[in-house]
């Protein structure tokens, strides 16, 4: 299948000649090699930005059913402990 | 051709608002938070999303004092008297410290334990919070 530059120089050629039959009768295909190019192209996009932004998504710290604990200025301490607090304040009122 | 193009620009749109979405599930890190996350003396948690029921959760800040020094800071910041036991009020969401009242917009519910030296802010915006909170600790108190 010819490229684009190819099918430039064969329309200058053509152009220049009475034989453009067979030319023209090319031109279909080869709309449709790009037609296909293009395509394969937007679903490598699609695709792409489907898949990334479930590969890059932000995951907290912890997270099950019941809690997450977004942020702590102290790394080392275990997320559990934050849950069991707040729920152990609500026990207490 | 050009319909399957058009599905795939679609797809792509459909993809980046995905992408956009869940960027946004993780709560951005509350002025709450950043007002007492460098102090040393405390220990500091934002917790998102503290399911309350099936279809209710809140946002809590937690402030632990490591000491009775940084207790009593806290007690003297947020106007908490005693020295035992806790207390309990609704605070404005911008300033805690100051008492409010519930009037169906956001408000935090404030439970100090002195036992504990620990603050918890839960932080209700509408009715459904209010009354989840609520329901929450009838059901814990029957167990």
């Amino acid at each position: 299948m010819m490229t684009e530059q190819e099918f430039d120089a064969l329309w200058q050629r053509a152009e220049a000649t009475p034989h453009t039959t067979r030319l023209l009768e090319e031109y279909p295909a080869w709309r449709r090699q790009r037609r296909r190019t293009l395509g394969g192209a937007a679903s490598l996009v699609a695709v792409t930005a489907v898949v990334l932004p479930l590969l890059t998504r932000p995951q907290p710290t912890v997270n099950d059913d019941s809690y997450t604990v977004a942020y702590c200025n102290r790394p080392d301490m275990a997320n559990q402990y934050w849950v069991d607090m707040a729920d152990a304040l609500l026990m207490e009122v | 051709m050009k319909r399957i193009l058009y599905v795939f620009l679609v797809m792509l749109q459909l993809a980046l608002l995905a992408g956009c979405h869940h960027r946004s599930e993780t709560p951005a890190e509350g002025v709450l938070y950043q007002r007492y996350a460098a102090r040393q003396d405390l220990k500091v948690a934002q917790l998102g999303g503290f399911k309350l029921c099936d279809s209710v959760r809140v946002d809590v800040v937690m402030l632990q004092a490591e000491d009775e020094q940084a207790w009593q800071s806290l007690t003297e910041e947020f106007d908490i008297r005693g020295s035992e036991g806790t207390v309990s009020w609704l605070g404005d969401p911008d300033d805690p410290s100051q008492r409010t009242q519930w009037t169906g917009t956001s408000v935090m519910r404030v439970i100090a334990s002195h036992d504990k030296r620990t603050i918890g802010f839960y932080r209700l915006d509408n009715e459904a919070q209010y009354d989840a909170l609520v329901d929450y600790q009838i059901e814990k108190m029957k167990i």
